[in-house]
């Protein structure tokens, strides 16, 4: 197996088997994390091609101090958030505070127990996420599975720390209420 | 809930965490395709209009000093009245016409009243000498004075004395013979039997011009002089204008805009020299739309919150506390409005330029930073689907615009001079954004702008 720093080396010579090693090692992966970021398949396959493009031009930039693998995952998420602007027309979200609505009644609680989320499949789980509105779904993303906290979401969407934790509370609350019609549906021997 | 939060997170993370879906050919093709094999120095559009407005920049820079140099070496300024002489000097005297080379053009000229082709330091002869299309010699008619900087002048007096130019001239074209400080003038004098101011017959002689004294110089000439010496004395201009302009962005998602402004400028004019700076206000709209998820409303029930029981006479009689409850479908309906938001910037420019002022006309170049400030924003509302929905979520998408910007900012303005004290001034303008107007991640891609900027100039110390 060629190792990071080859294949680094042979991208900055120019070299398109380095390229192409590169982008099948990380392809697979990073087609994952695209899609969680993005309403579509063929959308997740525009950020990806995007993000690789971007991948190749700036490997000069790559200054091996975390992992490849890192690096290009960020500018994976990077790209996706361009996207996120851009295919909105470079609309986004606005400060949902400063907007007046009605209390939103979303039910009881749903406990952990209700949920099972290790039945439900990785396919329907991703559905789910990309059925998400735009802004939760970013939210989401970063936060709970990259792992960001408000504050950086805040100033990577360019919205407020309170839009950030009311727009990935929302994206709970929706997914929750998702989550549990389904296993309802499983619990009846509806296929999943 | 924190800890269900921490459920739902963690699981979804593992779960994707090995979610590798193998995508399709076509992507890596289009990427090969894309990259074209050289990573890292990739000539996108961006890259090459930076060096594009950087040569245009410079472009213009190096004609401005080409015509300087070029105004420094045969013209020094210009009168503005069409009914009085225009004078030109000299600003160098190894650079001034050659008294002989005049002299030998001059008859050649009578014969020949082609100036302009035979000596090439009459070039702008329209400038120095203008000549009827009469061919004869005598007839050879100097409008405007002839300024000539004669070294060696003392072997060619009687030359000069006796050049046909020099020999037309009448009192109402006056001519000036400016000679070389270290010459002797009163033997020019003597030659064209001048008076003891050096006058005679429209002929005035003057040593080196802006050495010499007073006396020597014709009071039209030393008019026009002082009017030299006022145009380029420095002082203060100001400027009102109305600004509107037209945003081109690349990449955007927006393909254009258009914006109108308000400009007050002040000028520190120095010899040919300005600095520019002074307050607009920008005003521009965006469009984008409201996107509103609502329940419809369905109707209402009285809702028992709390029952209460009183002892009566009659037995135990309950009271119901009631409060009515309104009951929304459970269906999500989305509706999308427009939005229309307003936008106003403060603009601060800090240019440079140098311009010229030719007659009736002026002109100028100029360049620099503009900084811009947003000041404020409109919304427009939201207008509500129905009277009584409930809103789940709404989202307004418009631009979202960054609080500052800065462009590089190129100008060139055409003048037409009413009077001394008032220009009408018309100034097509570009700019290149440095920054985005927009807040979005991907700043790569740089609006430019083009406009044509209208208003009048007053100038102080006329």
């Amino acid at each position: 197996m060629i190792s990071e720093e080859k294949i680094v080396e042979g991208c900055l010579a120019g070299k398109r088997k380095a390229y192409n090693v590169l982008y099948k090692r990380y392809a697979s992966k990073m087609l994952g994390l695209c899609m969680r970021y993005s309403k579509s398949f063929p959308e997740a396959e525009d950020v990806l091609q995007e993000g690789f493009i971007k991948v190749f031009k700036n490997i000069d930039n790559f200054r091996r101090q975390g992992s490849l693998e890192g690096w290009i995952k960020r500018i994976m998420i990077n790209t996706a958030i361009d996207n996120y602007q851009s295919s909105l027309k470079y609309y986004f979200h606005s400060d949902i505070d400063e907007i007046v609505e009605t209390k939103i009644l979303d039910g009881d609680r749903i406990r952990d127990d209700e949920l099972q989320l290790e039945k439900i499949s990785k396919e329907k789980l991703m559905v789910l996420i990309q059925e998400l509105p735009d802004g939760y779904r970013m939210v989401f993303n970063l936060f709970a599975i990259e792992g960001f906290s408000h504050r950086k979401i805040a100033g990577m969407l360019y919205i407020s720390e309170s839009t950030s934790k009311t727009q990935l509370l929302k994206a709970r609350r929706r997914l929750k209420k998702q989550l549990k019609e389904i296993c309802l549906k499983h619990e009846n021997n509806i296929l999943i | 809930m924190s800890g269900e939060n921490k459920y739902i997170d963690k699981v979804l993370k593992q779960k994707f965490e090995n979610f590798m879906p193998e995508p399709p050919e076509s992507v890596w093709l289009k990427i090969k395709q894309k990259i074209g094999g050289q990573p890292g120095n990739p000539l996108s559009g961006n890259h090459i209009i930076m060096p594009v407005i950087t040569g245009i920049a410079l472009l213009m820079a190096l004609i401005a000093i080409l015509i300087n140099i070029q105004s420094d070496r045969y013209l020094s300024f210009t009168r503005t009245h069409d009914s009085e002489p225009v004078f030109y000097a000299s600003a160098n005297i190894d650079d001034a016409v050659n008294i002989q080379y005049a002299y030998n053009t001059a008859s050649q000229n009578s014969s020949n009243a082609n100036q302009e082709k035979l000596n090439p330091y009459f070039n702008s002869s329209d400038k120095i000498t203008e000549q009827e299309s009469n061919k004869q010699t005598q007839n050879i008619k100097v409008r405007k004075p002839l300024v000539i900087n004669p070294p060696g002048l003392a072997a060619n007096i009687q030359e000069l004395v006796e050049a046909p130019v020099l020999q037309s001239v009448t009192e109402e074209n006056k001519v000036l013979v400016v000679t070389d400080p270290a010459s002797d003038i009163s033997q020019l004098a003597t030659g064209f039997q001048m008076d003891k101011q050096n006058t005679g017959s429209g002929i005035h002689l003057a040593g080196n011009f802006n050495n010499a004294s007073l006396a020597e110089r014709p009071s039209s000439l030393q008019e026009a002089y002082n009017d030299y010496l006022n145009d380029h004395k420095p002082g203060w201009s100001f400027g009102l204008f109305f600004n509107p302009e037209m945003i081109f962005y690349n990449a955007d998602g927006i393909s254009q805009n258009k914006s109108y402004g308000v400009d007050l400028n002040a000028y520190y004019k120095f010899s040919d020299y300005f600095i520019q700076t002074g307050l607009g206000i920008k005003i521009t709209n965006d469009w984008g739309n409201y996107h509103i998820d609502y329940n419809e409303y369905l109707g209402s029930y009285e809702h028992v919150y709390e029952v209460t029981f009183d002892s009566t006479n009659q037995g135990i009689i309950p009271t119901y506390h009631t409060y009515t409850l309104d009951v929304y479908d459970s269906i999500n309906h989305l509706k999308i409005t427009e939005a229309k938001a307003r936008y106003t910037y403060f603009e601060l420019p800090i240019l440079f330029g140098y311009g010229k002022r030719l007659h009736k006309f002026s002109y100028y170049i100029s360049g620099g930073p503009n900084i811009s400030f947003l000041l404020d924003k409109k919304l427009e509302g939201i207008t509500y689907p129905e009277e009584q929905v409930r809103i789940v979520n709404v989202d307004r998408k418009v631009p979202v615009r960054l609080n500052t910007n800065w462009q590089l900012l190129l100008r060139i303005g055409l003048g037409y001079n009413l009077n001394d004290n008032f220009s009408l001034m018309i100034e097509p303008t570009f700019k290149y954004y440095m920054k985005s107007e927009y807040d979005f991640s991907n700043q790569s891609s740089r609006p430019y702008s083009f406009g044509a900027r209208v208003g009048i100039i007053y100038h102080l110390n006329k």
